[in-house]
């Protein structure tokens, strides 16, 4: 009885003893969950904050800038020591490393100390947390090629101009690359290189102004100009002003756009391999923008070894020398009353703005302004004396053929894809058309015997352009450069479609996207650089594929 | 009679150390939910912003609601357009594309004298925003930098040079964030923009242990 008596009052007041001792235990288990979660919350802010600061000083990896102090800023401004929300952290401490090259990356890792609530009954006082961000940036080589044909006046059906929404979302996209912020800059290989070429009628180097006129050279000292670093510097001959002044009128010259934005790459490629120890790794990337389909063929008509042009013609040089000395240059553009495929007329031979001889006056900035320039019949000058002039007119019965190759050698012929199926523009597609033509290919192959036919010259322009999009991604010029290996270069595409339609196949086809299928040929060149095509049909679609084609080329990554 | 008085003692002690341990326990999982909240809230703004500074169009509806799939139980409501809807849903993202307006910003905008000075460029060496996106329910948070009038900000959220460079109301309130000093060679070069993101959770309310405060981080990109 006394032992269970005893028992019973040891019993007693059992709960409140066992919970007193058990409470720091709980106190603990608790305070462990609190601290643990809250070094789990600083940590995700720690690496939320390196992220914006790797993300934010990336972007200014190509400059003179200081790459850590930028990292720094940022993180800075991200993690803000002592400040709510942080949980008390303290010593936060960064490190930046930035590797340099053409493709350069920036690593920012940083530790913070948190003050723990629970743990210091345990003598911990403090946990030390750390993230880790990296980002790269490669150089971008990037000629801009605008179309600014008469189309491109239409209404965007939102209170502009399709041009001028081209033009505010070029600027935008052009600021978005890394320019020498003043007149001269040291080490160029810090900032992107960006040129600019609009066509209409015939292309005209619009970015950089000088040297005017365009050097055609791609190799030794005659390659001047060509894509720079000064494209936003403020001067008011910086790409942002030129695209300003920028009007648009007349045909499409995409061939000869695309050719001359070749060029343009080419002849800095090799200035920056001279000045840096023959190596050159930028990206080079062409964007062009269209809004229709290409209605021009830039010709060398008397080129040495064709005929070309009739003897009827009357012309005193119906054959060039090899040497070109009385050249016929010129493009040939084709049109309809509503500017539109299906092509009714070929409207007659006209003078290239890349070598219009009145440079004093007819220079850069005037060619933006003045979209029509070179809309100016050859007849005057020496090459087409004694020639016909009527000849040149609608129906050009000056020309007995089709020339076969374009002024720069490229073959308006049709262009064979190496997979041997879909061939040349059997692959336009179109999208938008007014008439509802869903294709420039009726069905008759290309003849080059009927140079009178507005039809053959359209199919001519569509193959000139399709053989120099493939000439430029294989680099088909880089033997002639005195290199051993082509230079990579990748081509995007965006196309307008809402006014008269665009050649989503030929853009397609340009870009060569790796999903290319057009009319059920697959178009894809595996071996060569795939870029992006990006649709468009109204002012903010176009914001959007600009901003799909600068992210694919800003690369940054993580 | 004392075996009944030593029952009754124990359930007095129980009902004595449940009022501990009951509290205890909901804190705890008040504090445990209103931390998670925090955790999902930062990691929301930061990819709302990652994927802002990299371009993503969150003009698109699409692109809203994947955010608003990352911000999961949080409830991001994908409003679609570019000004958010009061009321809708428990979260609000706000993304703001910041400039410093230095001289080439005002020469952009025509804003220069012959000389190429400053001239009615009235937001010179100011912060101020060039994009403005509110996506979810805009009546949780008014941003920390400011708001531009509605009336400036396009249906694409793009706010006009003219605009940034004179409307009072552009003035972003950046705070621990330097323009270029060239003096002592620091802070972010001109001509450069800063993507700010900023992210608002209704906070879990269970009072006294957690009085639904909103959670919030900002970030810049």
């Amino acid at each position: 009885m006394v032992k269970k008596t005893r028992s019973q009052r040891g019993q007693r007041g059992n709960i409140l003893v066992f919970l007193t001792l058990a409470l720091p235990f709980f106190v603990g288990l608790v305070g462990l969950g609190i601290d643990a979660t809250m070094c789990y919350i600083v940590q995700t802010e720690l690496s939320a904050a390196v992220d914006g600061a790797a993300l934010g000083a990336g972007r200014l990896l190509s400059t003179n800038e200081n790459a850590t102090d930028i990292a720094n800023e940022f993180l800075n401004a991200n993690f803000r020591v002592g400040q709510y929300g942080f949980w008390g952290s303290y010593n936060l401490t960064p490190t930046v490393t930035v590797t340099t090259g053409i493709t350069k990356t920036v690593t920012v890792t940083a530790t913070a100390n948190v003050p723990l609530l629970f743990m210091r009954l345990l003598h911990q006082n403090a946990a030390t947390v750390a993230a880790t961000a990296v980002a790269t940036r490669r150089d971008a080589r990037v000629e801009f090629v605008i179309d600014r044909s008469g189309s491109m006046n239409t209404s965007d059906g939102s209170g502009s101009t399709i041009i001028a929404d081209v033009i505010q979302k070029a600027q935008g996209f052009t600021e978005q690359f890394t320019s020498c912020p003043s007149a001269s800059c040291t080490t160029p290989l810090n900032y992107d290189e960006l040129g600019m070429v609009a066509f209409s009628g015939s292309a005209v180097v619009g970015y950089p102004t000088s040297p005017w006129p365009a050097s055609l050279a791609t190799s030794g000292s005659g390659a001047t100009g060509g894509p720079d670093i000064y494209f936003y510097n403020g001067a008011t001959t910086d790409m942002v002003h030129q695209l300003a002044n920028i009007s648009a009128n007349s045909g499409t010259a995409m061939g000869d756009a695309l050719a001359l934005a070749y060029i343009e790459l080419q002849k800095r490629h090799v200035q920056d391999m001279s000045a840096n120890g023959g190596l050159d790794t930028r990206m080079n990337a062409i964007v062009l923008f269209t809004d229709g389909v290409p209605s021009s063929v830039v010709t060398y008509l008397n080129k040495n070894g064709s005929s070309v042009i009739t003897t009827g013609s009357g012309c005193t040089y119906r054959v060039d020398t090899a040497t070109p000395s009385n050249p016929m240059y010129g493009y040939i553009v084709q049109g309809s009353g509503s500017g539109n495929p299906p092509y009714s007329s070929a409207w007659g031979f006209y003078q290239l703005a890349s070598i219009d001889p009145n440079t004093s006056t007819h220079t850069s900035a005037w060619y933006m302004a003045n979209p029509t320039g070179d809309y100016v019949s050859p007849n005057p000058s020496t090459p087409e004396n004694g020639c016909s002039s009527g000849g040149w007119n609608s129906g050009l019965s000056n020309l007995s053929t089709i020339p076969l190759v374009d002024k720069y050698n490229y073959s308006v012929a049709m262009n064979t894809n190496p997979s041997g199926t879909g061939n040349g523009y059997k692959l336009s597609s179109f999208v938008g058309n007014p008439s509802g033509a869903t294709s420039l290919y009726t069905g008759t192959s290309f003849s080059a015997s009927d140079p009178s036919s507005a039809y053959q010259w359209g199919l001519a322009s569509w193959n000139e352009v399709d053989n120099v999009a493939q000439a430029i991604r294989s680099d088909s010029n880089y033997a002639n450069r005195g290199e051993t290996s082509p230079m990579p270069i990748t081509i995007y595409t965006i196309g307008y479609t809402g006014n008269g339609g665009t050649d989503v196949g030929l853009l397609q086809k340009i870009a060569n996207v790796a999903a290319c299928n057009v009319n059920g040929y697959s178009c894809a060149i595996t071996t060569q650089q795939q870029g992006l095509y990006a649709q468009a049909s109204n002012a903010s679609e176009i914001a959007n594929a600009f901003d799909v084609i600068l992210t694919a080329i800003l690369r940054l990554s993580r | 009679m004392r075996r009944k008085l030593q029952r009754g003692i124990a359930y007095i002690e129980f009902a004595l150390s449940l009022m501990v341990l009951i509290p205890l326990l909901l804190g705890v999982i008040g504090i445990g939910l209103n931390m998670h909240q925090q955790l999902q809230t930062v990691q929301l703004t930061r990819d709302a912003g990652h994927m802002f500074a990299r371009n993503v169009d969150f003009t698109v509806l699409g692109n809203q609601q994947v955010l608003s799939g990352i911000a999961g139980s949080l409830g991001l409501t994908a409003t679609g357009g570019v000004v958010g809807t009061s009321g809708s849903g428990t979260a609000v993202v706000i993304l703001s594309m910041v400039r410093y307006v230095d001289v080439s910003a005002c020469t952009l905008a025509g804003k220069v004298d012959s000389h190429g000075n400053p001239s009615g460029c009235t937001n010179y060496t100011k912060w101020v925003f060039s994009e403005r996106l509110v996506i979810g329910n805009n009546a949780l948070w008014s941003s920390n930098l400011g708001t531009p009038a509605a009336s400036i900000v396009a249906s694409d959220g793009t706010i006009s040079i003219t605009n940034q460079v004179t409307n009072t109301t552009d003035v972003a309130a950046i705070t621990g964030f330097n323009p270029w000093n060239s003096t002592t060679n620091t802070g972010l070069p001109s001509g450069q923009w800063v993507y700010v993101a900023e992210g608002c959770a209704k906070g879990f309310r269970m009072a006294p242990f957690s009085l639904g405060t909103n959670t919030y981080s900002q970030i810049y990109f």
